[in-house]
């Protein structure tokens, strides 16, 4: 009861933690909730082709007579699977990686990280659209890319909290008691060295968002029909031209208000896992 | 008998000091160029799919599989593949792309100046927007400018570019007529200067031709406002907290005591905030390489970025390994360029 009144005056004290929170659980609502609130099927033309905001159409319709506020809500399913789903995939790999990295010493390790590095050496987007050009424009091969592209972050990231944890007392304690290798690995080394990662995971869920986006807005992404925000945009954009607007400023604002959102929630997660550190 | 010659030449090689650093640092290129000619090579060789397959489209002729395959030098054991493909990058030679028949060599050095002018443009820009909120939010930190800066480096770093740049384009060009239309780096009616660097702006100057100066920034402007407005946000946070802590600091405080006005003490704490922003800068420049290409792209600026992304819709591989190629051997040069810069400039810094 008492975390829960510390948690809620925080929220009150930070309008802006407040928003992150309040953000996730729209989209949390239009995720689970879509067939409950979206007056149309996202899939099925309307007879009214580009036809601006009005009672019936809320954002308006696109070229093919589809809905665009249905298919905004609708697409926060499409783009939030991917985008969780990547970044779950790169913690999975990236944070057991980093232990490792971090712990032992060798060559194979140094291999792992300049790995890494070579990941990291090309800017993301480039690599992410020359993959999924190559591997087939799909959901699941973006969900890959993703989790591929974002694991060197997390490697570093666990690795020099690893490096430092490792120098303590207590891992020459459990050392010295005789633990294996796996055993400090599971439990004094992975509790313990995994925050900064959690912390990260959110903002990055918002990168991967921004990725699906931009990957499917140049059609690198997941294919037409499917509802989803870039490819929203792309299709919008033809429109725009002409000066009807509507088909691609609203999936633009739900990116953003999505992307902001797990900025600000990551921000407050930090905040809220240790009060020292504050930005 | 050579080997006092050779140890006398050996004692002037540097291993200590500036000179030692860049030599070390110039040696590991090496291995990362090796390594990032690896990736992009097994990019497009070990991804499913075949590219063979793909060239030849649909129900293709019986033969034709197999003699695009030879061509492609596919159907060769993959060491060999990888010989011929690092045979070809020291000759510079990086393949030919099906859609503009030329070599893909080509291609790129027609579009890089595009975007380098781009990129350059829009860094400057970003830089001078970012210095600017970053200075006046530690001025006053917790005031207005700075809460609203900070909410603005949130923001920008979540809205999609793809989406900035057509909302510049509808709001500037198309309801208020102040920028010109987007369709390349000059207006249509005004004929190009004569290359000498390749930038517009610069070789219309040297030509003398204002009016394909005016209309180069002309065009510039919108794709460089869209560049400039997504990535001050970085550059803001770093020098907000970078300033801010410098006030905060001994130094400043005892200026303070002493009398100095306020001028001289942003000044002076100004200083500490250049080693993280270069750094910064040089970070987002290897990274807008690749990051302008969807604002390239909505602006039909025809650079490198608008080619990649095209070579992808046309499933154009020859350009696409290219590209990704420049972008890492560009992020790797740009980088040590960084690190030679930080080390000039902070003193304390001893590698």
């Amino acid at each position: 009861m008492d975390r829960i009144k510390r948690f809620l005056r925080y929220l009150i004290e930070n309008p802006g933690a407040l928003l992150g929170f309040a953000l996730i659980i729209i989209y949390l609502v239009m995720v689970f909730f879509a067939p409950l609130i979206a007056p149309y099927d996202p899939v099925t033309p309307t007879s009214e082709f580009r036809s601006p905001p009005s009672r019936q159409h809320l954002f308006g319709t696109d070229p093919s007579g589809l809905d665009v506020f249905s298919r905004t809500i609708y697409a926060a399913r499409t783009d939030l699977v991917i985008g969780l789903t990547g970044t779950l995939l790169s913690m999975l790999v990236g944070i057991p990686l980093g232990l490792v990295v971090g712990y032992y010493r060798g060559w194979a390790v140094s291999l792992i990280l300049r790995l890494a590095d070579l990941l990291q050496a090309f800017p993301v987007f480039v690599l992410a659209m020359a993959i999924v050009a190559v591997a087939g424009a799909s959901a699941t091969n973006v969900i890959l890319v993703i989790g591929l592209l974002n694991s060197p972050v997390y490697i570093r990231l666990v690795r020099s909290e690893v490096l430092t944890f490792r120098e303590r007392p207590v891992m020459e304690a459990a050392k010295c008691v005789g633990n294996s290798n796996a055993r400090i690995l599971r439990h004094y080394l992975f509790p313990n060295n995994i925050e900064a990662a959690l912390v990260q995971a959110s903002v990055n869920v918002g990168w991967a968002i921004l990725l699906t986006a931009s990957l499917s807005f140049i059609g690198a992404g997941v294919p037409v029909p499917t509802p989803e925000w870039g490819s929203m945009v792309s299709i919008g954009a033809a429109m725009m031209i002409t000066g009807e607007w509507w088909a691609a400023f609203f999936p633009g604002v739900a990116i953003g208000f999505c992307v902001l959102g797990f900025a600000l929630f990551g921000d407050a997660i930090r905040v809220l896992v240790n009060p020292e550190r504050r930005s | 008998m050579f080997a006092r010659y050779w140890r006398r030449i050996i004692r002037f090689i540097p291993t200590k000091g500036y000179a030692g650093f860049l030599l070390r640092r110039l040696l590991a290129f090496i291995p990362l160029m090796l390594g990032i000619s690896l990736v992009t090579f097994f990019l497009v060789r070990m991804l499913p799919g075949d590219p063979a397959r793909t060239l030849a489209g649909s129900s293709p002729y019986p033969g034709v599989i197999e003699a695009i395959r030879a061509r492609m030098g596919l159907d060769k054991p993959i060491h060999i593949q990888y010989l011929i493909y690092m045979g070809n990058l020291l000759r510079g030679d990086l393949g030919d792309s099906w859609f503009t028949s030329k070599p893909v060599a080509y291609d790129l050095a027609q579009r890089a100046p595009a975007t380098f002018e781009l990129i350059t443009f829009g860094l400057i820009g970003a830089v001078g927007l970012g210095l600017f909120l970053g200075i006046l939010g530690a001025l006053k930190p917790g005031g207005l400018i700075d809460r609203l800066a900070q909410f603005y480096g949130l923001l920008a770093g979540a809205l999609p570019d793809f989406w900035l740049a057509l909302l510049v384009i509808l709001f500037l060009f198309y309801y208020n007529h102040i920028l010109p239309p987007p369709m390349g780096r000059l207006p249509l009616s005004i004929m190009p200067p004569p290359t000498v660097t390749g930038f517009m702006t610069v070789d219309s100057l040297l030509a003398g031709n204002f009016e394909a100066f005016r209309g180069a920034l002309a065009q510039l402007a919108g794709p460089v406002l869209t560049l400039s407005l997504l990535n001050a946000g970085p550059i803001t946070k770093m020098t907000r907290s970078a300033m801010h802590d410098a006030l905060e600091g001994d130094v400043i405080h005892f200026a303070r005591a002493c009398g100095l006005p306020r001028i001289t003490l942003a000044r002076y704490a100004f200083h500490s905030v250049l080693p993280p922003v270069i750094t910064l800068i040089g970070f987002l420049y290897a990274f807008l390489v690749g990051g302008a290409v969807l604002v390239e792209t909505v602006f039909s600026w025809n650079g490198i970025g608008q080619y990649a992304v095209q070579s992808i819709v046309n499933k154009d591989y020859a350009p696409i390994q290219a590209f990704v190629l420049v972008a890492g051997i560009f992020s790797l040069v740009v980088y040590l360029v960084v690190d030679i810069l930080y080390m000039l400039i902070d003193p304390r810094v001893r590698l």
